[in-house]
């Protein structure tokens, strides 16, 4: 076992923050077989812990909840027909979730993207993105929040794309296909994400500035978000813009992709066209 | 953390809903009661998305998100006079705040079931640091900020933590973990 003196900054080694002692450390761990042994065993328990935790998901009638309090046509807490009156419990809380009940900033929404897409001349040819289909916006626009604008930690480091398409090889349950990118994007490296219950590959770019990154999943059954399918090449990607954040989405071949960024939404869009698939 | 960015309710609410797991997973770990932490989730939803109109946020709004839950939960258990086990004197000791049943006793075969038992059992300021830098990934500084301690703190109860967690384990159990990538398909596990 590494000594006490070390045990910490191992540790903080493992979980990426050790800071400006990274490449001390790192040598440590490299001389040292305990420490080495500490590291092996500290990432293991992480992925342990993370494995059994995360099995534990949000109860659909929580989010139903949640989407009920977005409608600002009606209060907050309006029970269901048949609930207990005086009840004041959300009806989600009850049964099933709420029948399409939209908001009105949703269904404002979802005009805002179909009038973009359709100003784009946007033929929708995707997979339907109706009922049933998942949306894939909010999950990776808070994979990239919480991951790439933060600064986590990557999961693989390389410069080079064919380098980390042939690392995700084994690891993901469809073929990457080769990608070109603009070459004024650098690429850090790359994240395999678990999202929408499914195996996302993530390319993180570094522009000049900010952060890039590209997602790449199978489409079955995605959306960008409800009511708004992928679009498929050749027609061009699907921009939407949160926080202070752009996003452009489409389909390729039975592919998936996401590219978000910290730039402006026509930087990402163009930076979109020129991503190239081969095989 | 540092406050100053604008966002506006919608924007607010698609990044709660995309942490939503996470944040009820927290609730629970710190409620220990799945249908009170559901509404302890809604609550938190509520201060921060039901403002109307814009709202100021730190620029990094995640751990400011699970900030605002744990306060919905520590004045749930006040309201309710539980017993605020977030902050009992003393339970440093493994056993204080046990959640040791036959269940988790016996569905403890291997080592994953083992971990997993065994984190169910750490006094609750230590799980609650773990759940925060280990499942939900933020920042040591992140979670500090979350449970409003010294960044130093969060080390240490991390370092507490593994340390009964490891002790938890025999040598073959944690060949196993190591071995398996507790069976995660997490790319940590996986890397080369």
């Amino acid at each position: 076992m590494s000594d006490g003196r070390w045990s910490k900054d191992v540790e903080s080694y493992v979980d990426g923050e050790a800071g400006a002692r990274a490449s001390a450390i790192a040598a440590h761990i490299a001389a040292t077989p305990a420490s080495a042994a500490l590291a092996r065993e500290v990432a293991a328990l992480n992925a342990a812990l993370r494995a059994d935790a995360r099995r534990q998901r949000a109860p659909e009638a929580l989010a139903a909840r949640l989407e009920r309090v977005g409608d600002s046509a009606g209060p907050l807490y309006a029970p269901e027909a048949g609930a207990v009156a005086g009840l004041c419990r959300p009806a989600g809380r009850f049964g099933a979730a709420p029948a399409s009940r939209l908001s009105r900033r949703r269904v404002l929404g979802f005009g805002a993207a179909a009038a973009v897409a359709a100003s784009a001349g946007v033929l929708m040819v995707g997979r339907p993105g109706g009922a049933g289909a998942q949306a894939m916006a909010p999950d990776v626009f808070g994979d990239f929040l919480t991951q790439s604008v933060a600064d986590r930690p990557l999961d693989y480091t390389a410069t080079d794309l064919g380098q980390v398409v042939s690392w995700f090889a084994p690891r993901l349950p469809f073929a990457m296909p080769a990608l070109t990118a603009p070459p004024e994007l650098s690429l850090r490296g790359a994240r395999l994400c678990w999202l929408l219950e499914r195996r996302i590959a993530a390319f993180d770019f570094k522009p000049a500035s900010g952060a890039v990154s590209l997602y790449v999943a199978d489409a079955e059954g995605l959306a960008i978000r409800d009511g708004l399918p992928l679009p498929a090449r050749p027609a061009p990607a699907v921009s939407l813009e949160r926080n202070g954040l752009a996003g452009a989405f489409w389909q390729d071949g039975t592919l998936a992709y996401a590219l978000l960024g910290t730039l402006s939404g026509a930087a990402i869009a163009a930076i979109a066209a020129e991503i190239r698939t081969a095989g | 953390m540092q406050p100053g960015q604008r966002y506006s309710e919608d924007g607010l609410a698609d990044l709660f809903r995309a942490d939503l797991d996470a944040l009820y997973r927290y609730a629970v770990k710190l409620l220990r009661d799945a249908d009170e932490a559901q509404d302890a989730v809604h609550d938190a939803f509520l201060r921060i998305c039901g403002r109307g109109g814009h709202v100021e946020a730190p620029v990094r709004p995640r751990p400011w998100m699970f900030r605002v839950l744990r306060n919905v939960c520590i004045d749930r258990m006040r309201a309710r006079g539980r017993r605020a086990t977030l902050f009992v004197p003393g339970s440093e000791d493994f056993d204080g705040v046990s959640e040791r049943t036959p269940e988790t006793d016996l569905v403890a075969h291997d080592a994953l079931a083992k971990v997993s038992a065994a984190a169910a059992r750490l006094p609750a300021e230590l799980g609650e640091t773990l759940a925060l830098v280990v499942v939900e990934q933020l920042s040591y500084q992140e979670a500090a900020f979350v449970m409003e301690v010294p960044v130093g703190t969060v080390r240490s109860r991390l370092y507490r933590a593994r340390r009964l967690l490891r002790d938890c384990l025999n040598p073959a159990d944690t060949e196993e973990l190591v071995r398996a990538g507790a069976g995660t398909g997490s790319a940590a596990s996986e890397a080369e």
